[in-house]
C-alpha cells in the first residue's frame, strides 16, 4: 500500500467534554442520553442548540433509529450529520470526520456523541445479533458473547509470552486507583491484587475484573475551529494527528497485534512528539490485554513486554510519569455500549483543560488516545489513534 | 449448513473430512460463510471437503454463558483451531485438558437449536453426538 501525506489538523478544536453519568440499567431510551449530552454540551459552550450545525453519533441502541431520527427529535436543522458505527473507535472517528468537516467549511460547531442504554436483557440481544459472521460462527460456540473471544486471544497472547493471570492486574489496580478519585466511576472499591485473582471466573484467563461492565450513559464533546473557540471563551484542546487502520493482519490465526503498529510512527512524527513526550495515555480496555496490546503496537514498549512495562511504573493520576487511563477507563466506569470509544477523548479534554473531576493530572500538555474496535467474528478489526495537545491561544 | 463428517478408509488410515463452503474458481475456503468469494469475488461457492485435522491454537472455559444450554457444571470448553489446510475456526473443545499445539480433528454435528457446528476431538477419537456430548459434560 502506497503511503498517504494526509493533511494536519491545524486550527482544529476540541471543547466542551460531557460525561453523563452510567447507570448500571436503564429503561430509558438511547436518545435520551443524547438529549442530555446535547443539554450539557451547549451550556459548557454557552451556545444556543440552533449554534450546532454537525452532529456526529455512534450508538448500538439508538436502532432503528439513527443520527437523522434525532434531529427531528430534537428540532435541530444541522447542515451536516454522520453515524460511526465502530464501538471503540467510534470517538477518535467521529473526532476524525468533523475535524475534516470543519476544516473544509461544511460546519462550524459539531456534537460528537457516544451514547447508550442498557435495558435489562438489552446486552445479550446485542450480543446475539451483533454481526452476521459471529451470529454465524462464535454466539452458537458457548454464547459468551465478547467475553469468549476475548479469553481466546487472552490465552493465546499468555501462551506467546508466557504471562500469568497476575500479568494483567497492573493495567486494572491502577485504573481502579484512579476511579477512586474520579466523580462518575461506576466502581470505587479498592481492589486488591487478591480480590483480582480470586475474583468469579468468567471464561478461560479472564476473571470478574478482567471484563467491563455493561451500563448507559453518554460522552461527548464539540468540534469547532480554533477561532470559534476563541470567540466563545472556551477552554479548548488541538489534534495534532489521527491515524486509522482497518481488519490488519488479517492473516494472524489469533490476534496479538493490531494496526497501530503499522501507523503508530507516522502518527509521533506528524504530531512532532516522541514517545516520551505523551503525558497521557487513553488506550481502549474493554479487557486488559487490549490495553497491552495498544501500549505495544504504539511503540511504548516492545511486542509481548506490556506486562513488564506496566509492572514497572505507577500509571496512576497523581504519577510523575505516564498517566494511563485517568478516570478509570470502562473495566472501572463500566462500558456505557458506544460512549466507551468517546471516553478516553472525553477525559483527555478534560485533562488537558484543566478541569477534570477530581483526578487532575499535575499540567498535562499531551494525551494519545488509542481506540480498538468491532468484533466482527474472532478480533477485533478497528484500530485507531490520535494525539491531542492543550490548546495554544495566539 | 456446513457439510458432514466423511471418514474414509484408505489403507487402513483413516481421513477424516469436513465439508466446508469453497470458491470453485480459487479454491478459497470461505469461513464464515459467504456468498461471493473474498478472494476473487466469484459468486460459485460449493461445498467442498476438506481434511478436518490440525492443531488447538487457543483454548478457554466458558463460566458464563448467556445460554442456558451451556451452564454446565465444568464450564463449556471452547477453542480456536486451525486446520491442516489453513482455515482457522472457534469451535467446541471435547476436552477442556487438550492444550495450545495439541493436533485435533474436527467432526460436526447438530446442535439443540438445529445449526450445524463443528467440535474438536483428540484426533484417535470416534465421532459423537450431541446428546453423547451433554452426557459427558453433566457428569
Ligand atoms: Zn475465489
Amino acid at each position: 500500500m502506497s503511503s498517504l501525506q494526509k493533511t494536519g489538523f491545524d486550527k482544529v478544536a476540541l471543547v466542551a467534554p460531557v460525561s453523563i453519568p452510567y447507570t448500571k440499567i436503564s429503561d430509558k431510551s438511547a436518545h435520551y442520553f443524547f438529549g442530555r449530552s446535547l443539554k450539557e454540551l451547549t451550556l459548557q459552550a454557552n451556545i444556543h442548540k440552533d449554534h450546532i450545525d454537525g452532529i456526529a453519533v455512534s450508538s448500538f441502541t439508538l436502532l432503528p433509529d439513527t443520527v437523522i431520527s434525532l434531529t427531528e427529535y430534537f428540532d435541530m436543522s444541522p447542515t451536516w450529520i454522520e453515524q460511526v458505527s465502530l464501538g471503540g473507535a467510534s470517538g477518535v472517528v467521529a473526532m476524525q470526520r468533523a475535524a475534516r468537516a470543519v476544516q473544509m467549511g461544511d460546519a462550524n460547531i459539531i456534537a460528537c456523541i457516544g451514547a447508550d442504554t442498557n435495558k435489562k436483557e438489552g446486552f445479550k440481544e446485542l450480543v446475539e445479533n451483533f454481526s452476521s459472521f459471529s451470529s454465524e460462527a462464535t454466539y452458537p460456540y458457548g454464547a459468551a458473547g465478547p467475553n469468549g473471544v476475548f479469553s481466546l486471544i487472552t490465552q493465546n497472547y499468555m501462551d506467546k509470552f508466557d504471562l500469568s493471570r497476575k500479568d494483567f492486574a497492573k493495567i486494572c489496580l491502577d485504573q481502579r486507583q484512579n476511579a477512586q478519585h474520579y466523580e462518575n466511576a461506576l466502581l470505587k472499591t479498592k481492589l486488591t491484587l487478591e480480590d483480582y485473582l480470586e475474583a468469579r471466573h468468567i471464561a478461560g484467563p479472564l476473571h470478574l475484573f478482567d471484563c467491563v461492565m455493561p451500563c448507559a450513559g453518554a460522552e461527548a464533546f464539540l468540534v469547532m475551529s480554533v477561532d470559534k473557540a476563541i470567540e466563545l471563551d472556551v477552554p479548548f484542546v488541538e489534534i495534532a494527528g489521527i491515524e486509522e487502520r482497518y481488519n490488519a493482519y488479517s492473516t494472524d490465526p489469533v490476534q496479538y497485534r493490531g494496526g497501530w503498529s503499522i501507523f503508530a510512527n507516522h502518527l509521533f512524527e506528524s504530531a512532532h512528539l516522541a514517545r516520551s513526550d505523551i503525558d497521557l495515555l487513553y488506550t481502549y480496555d474493554d479487557y486488559p490485554v487490549i490495553s497491552m496490546m495498544q501500549i505495544e503496537d504504539l511503540g511504548f514498549c516492545d511486542k509481548g513486554k506490556a506486562a513488564e512495562f506496566v509492572k514497572n511504573q505507577d500509571l496512576t493520576f497523581d504519577s510523575p510519569g505516564l498517566v494511563h487511563n485517568s478516570s478509570g477507563g470502562q473495566l472501572s466506569c463500566g462500558q456505557a455500549g458506544s460512549a466507551a470509544g468517546y471516553m478516553g477523548i472525553v477525559e483527555a479534554i478534560r485533562q488537558l483543560t484543566n478541569s477534570a473531576l477530581g483526578n487532575q493530572v499535575s499540567r498535562p500538555f499531551t494525551a494519545l488516545i488509542s481506540g480498538y474496535g468491532m468484533v466482527n467474528y474472532d478480533r477485533g478489526l478497528c484500530s485507531v489513534g490520535s494525539i491531542l495537545k492543550a490548546g495554544a491561544r495566539l | 449448513m456446513f457439510g458432514r463428517l466423511h471418514s474414509q478408509s484408505r489403507s487402513k488410515v483413516m481421513t477424516y473430512t469436513i465439508s466446508l463452503p469453497t470458491c470453485d474458481s480459487c479454491n478459497a475456503v470461505q469461513y464464515p460463510s459467504r456468498e461471493i468469494c473474498r478472494n476473487c469475488f466469484s459468486e460459485n461457492i460449493t461445498h467442498k471437503d476438506t481434511d478436518a485435522s490440525g492443531i488447538l491454537l487457543a483454548h478457554s472455559t466458558i463460566g458464563h454463558s448467556l445460554h442456558n444450554q451451556f451452564s454446565t457444571p465444568a464450564g463449556w470448553p471452547i477453542a480456536t483451531v486451525q486446520l491442516n489446510k489453513g482455515t482457522v475456526l472457534i469451535v467446541h473443545l471435547f476436552d477442556s485438558a487438550m492444550t495450545t499445539g495439541a493436533k485435533i480433528r474436527l467432526q460436526s454435528l447438530m446442535d439443540p437449536d438445529g445449526r450445524r457446528v463443528f467440535i474438536a476431538l483428540p484426533l484417535s477419537m470416534k465421532a459423537i453426538s450431541w446428546e453423547d456430548l451433554i452426557k459427558e459434560r453433566m457428569k
